[in-house]
């Protein structure tokens, strides 16, 4: 990596409930995002992903407990940051696709009094004059035909995938160099997925920002991201370039959640299933994936696997890359 | 607000409250008979064109005594009762937003006073208050402060983690605007029905307080102190107490249907039909 990464994150912990009968939710996460890079963070449900998010933007509940080695983001300490000055940076600089686009407007206020919000949060009481063009003018950038009229609706008034394009307009005006999209996508039919996603893409670009794209859907990581992080019970099991880690996954896991998006992708007409179900308790001792993998060992119930090379810039968590 | 009228329910509660309204507002001064003078020429006389409501037992038109007397009953309620929903739906908002020990304590404060019968509550207020106009205010305020806390609290608790509130939180709002910009406008629906409910029952506590001489001092003309006259001379002038009643009875419909009318017209789900 030849400049410095924007946001490093290392040894996250987060855990649910008070003392004495916590549950891990996140277990010792590591990874970096550099400028302008697409990272995806993929698994099942329960893996931890949405977590990871909303840990690094201090969004969970106060029963949550974060801990980090090292989270810097743009080389600051984020860690020793109080809440006040945390609030300053978030919005701005960090923003957040979250998953539901029609619970993310208040149902309340029009779709302009949203933007007109991210327009006075980036530039201060300054753009309060020309907020109404400037909106006008983001809603056309992300292909709405009717601004006007989009930025006088309420949110019950407009598709899914209309506010999905109005959130991403939001996004635009709070310019940040962080956007954390927790699937973003799931709720919304094929035509308009693939849509958004462009979307997301296309401006990601423009604004320079970095992306941490949450998704369960291999096929759209592989279209968007520039490298891919496969998480699984709260630990990140393999993480390298997309094109590595869809080609030759290093981990059971990965090739398992390969086989069954391929196995979709054809049409088979049984359907390749990885046996088992996700979540329940992780073992004390040995692979939190061992249950379930097909290549299980006597020492992956014993020992638990690090996360090793296993190529330059190509990471993975399992004994079978060890011989 | 000219679309919320196209509701029937509002439309109605509506004409008979703005009627009811304007006529205690503007009927004291039009009326030509004084709401305490006695004239011993026209002692319970029955209703008749120049008493529409008849006279009591000091010849006092009833029609004149009811206007005065609601004037008073809806000045208490409507001031009790706001007052109640200003102070119980901040507490119920910062409570559900802020939770923790202060929460609980209101919150079982709360249900301390509600396990009292509101009029048992209020009978005990104006004992531990004093007797007077002033005090019933006061007491319907304190009735209806844990009404409107758990309502509110409620309302909010069910908002407040929804994505839109998340997302105000990372857009760097502070926590005030977060309370009233982006959780108060989706709660305010059902705390205006309760309000529009409440002072229909605001009126009725008034009225029942005065009834039983804890309100409203005679000879000052208030619905509970007419009908308390009126009980003595039933007899012999069912009206007093009858058409009093029957003022009572409407004003209550008319605001009820217009709370229920409101609870449609406010959701802002349905907004967009009307």
């Amino acid at each position: 990596m030849t400049e410095a990464p924007l946001l490093t994150v290392e040894g996250l912990r987060t855990r649910f409930g008070g003392a004495g009968r916590s549950v891990p939710a996140v277990r010792d996460v590591s990874f970096s995002i550099g400028r302008k890079e697409v990272l995806g963070l993929i698994g099942e449900s329960g893996s931890g992903k949405t977590v990871t998010g909303l840990s690094i933007l201090r969004l969970l509940p106060d029963h949550a407990t974060v801990n980090a080695r090292v989270l810097a983001f743009k080389g600051r300490d984020l860690s020793s940051l109080d809440d006040e000055a945390f609030r300053v940076l978030r919005g701005v600089e960090m923003a957040m696709i979250f998953q539901d686009p029609v619970g993310s407007f208040n149902p309340a206020k029009t779709v302009g009094w949203h933007l007109q919000n991210a327009i006075l949060r980036r530039e201060g009481p300054g753009g309060a004059a020309s907020w109404a063009e400037q909106a006008a003018a983001m809603l056309a950038d992300v292909g709405i035909r009717a601004p006007a009229r989009v930025l006088a609706s309420y949110p019950h008034q407009l598709s899914g995938g209309m506010l999905q394009r109005a959130l991403i307009a939001m996004i635009i005006a709070l310019k940040p160099s962080l956007i954390i999209a927790d699937e973003p996508t799931t709720n919304l039919d094929n035509l308009v997925e693939r849509q958004i996603l462009d979307l997301i893409r296309l401006h990601q670009d423009k604004l320079g920002a970095s992306v941490l794209f949450i998704t369960h859907d291999l096929g759209i990581a592989g279209d968007i991201c520039d490298r891919i992080a496969v998480m699984y019970a709260g630990e990140i099991v393999e993480i390298g370039p997309t094109e590595e880690v869809l080609k030759r996954p290093r981990h059971p896991y990965s090739a398992g959640l390969l086989a069954t998006s391929q196995s979709l992708d054809r049409g088979d007409a049984e359907l390749f299933e990885l046996p088992g179900e996700p979540g329940g308790r992780i073992p004390e001792a040995g692979c939190a994936f061992a249950a379930r993998c097909r290549a299980v060992m006597p020492k992956c119930r014993q020992e638990s696997p690090a996360l090793v090379p296993v190529d330059p810039d190509h990471q993975a968590r399992c004994w079978l890359n060890d011989r | 607000m000219i679309g919320a009228l196209k509701n029937k329910l509002v439309l109605f509660g509506a004409c008979i409250t703005t009627v009811l309204v304007l006529a205690v507002v503007i009927g004291p001064w039009v009326s030509p008979y004084s709401a305490t003078e006695a004239d011993f020429m026209a002692l319970l006389a029955p209703p008749s064109l120049s008493h529409p409501f008849g006279t009591d037992s000091f010849g006092r038109d009833v029609l004149t005594r009811i206007l005065y007397g609601a004037r008073v009953s809806l000045v208490v309620s409507v001031s009790g009762v706001l007052a109640a929903a200003l102070i119980g739906t901040a507490a119920g908002m910062a409570s559900a937003y802020f939770g923790g020990f202060g929460s609980s304590v209101m919150m079982r404060l709360s249900d301390l006073l509600f396990s009292f019968p509101s009029f048992v509550l209020a009978l005990f207020m104006m004992v531990v208050l004093g007797y007077g106009v002033a005090n019933i205010a006061v007491a319907i305020a304190l009735i209806y402060i844990p009404i409107f806390a758990r309502l509110s609290r409620n309302m909010a608790l069910l908002v407040k983690d929804e994505p839109w509130v998340q997302a105000a939180i990372l857009l760097g709002q502070p926590t005030r605007s977060i309370l009233l910009r982006e959780i108060l406008p989706n709660i305010a629906a059902p705390i205006f029905v309760q309000i529009a409910l409440g002072i229909a029952f605001g009126i009725v506590i008034e009225a029942g307080l005065s009834f039983l001489g804890l309100g409203v001092q005679p000879p000052a003309p208030s619905l509970g102190t007419i009908m308390a006259d009126g009980r003595e001379y039933f007899q012999r002038a069912p009206w007093v107490l009858t058409l009093s009643g029957v003022a009572v009875s409407i004003a209550l419909l008319g605001l009820n249907l217009l709370s229920d009318g409101l609870r449609d017209v406010m959701d802002p789900k349905l907004r967009a039909r009307l």
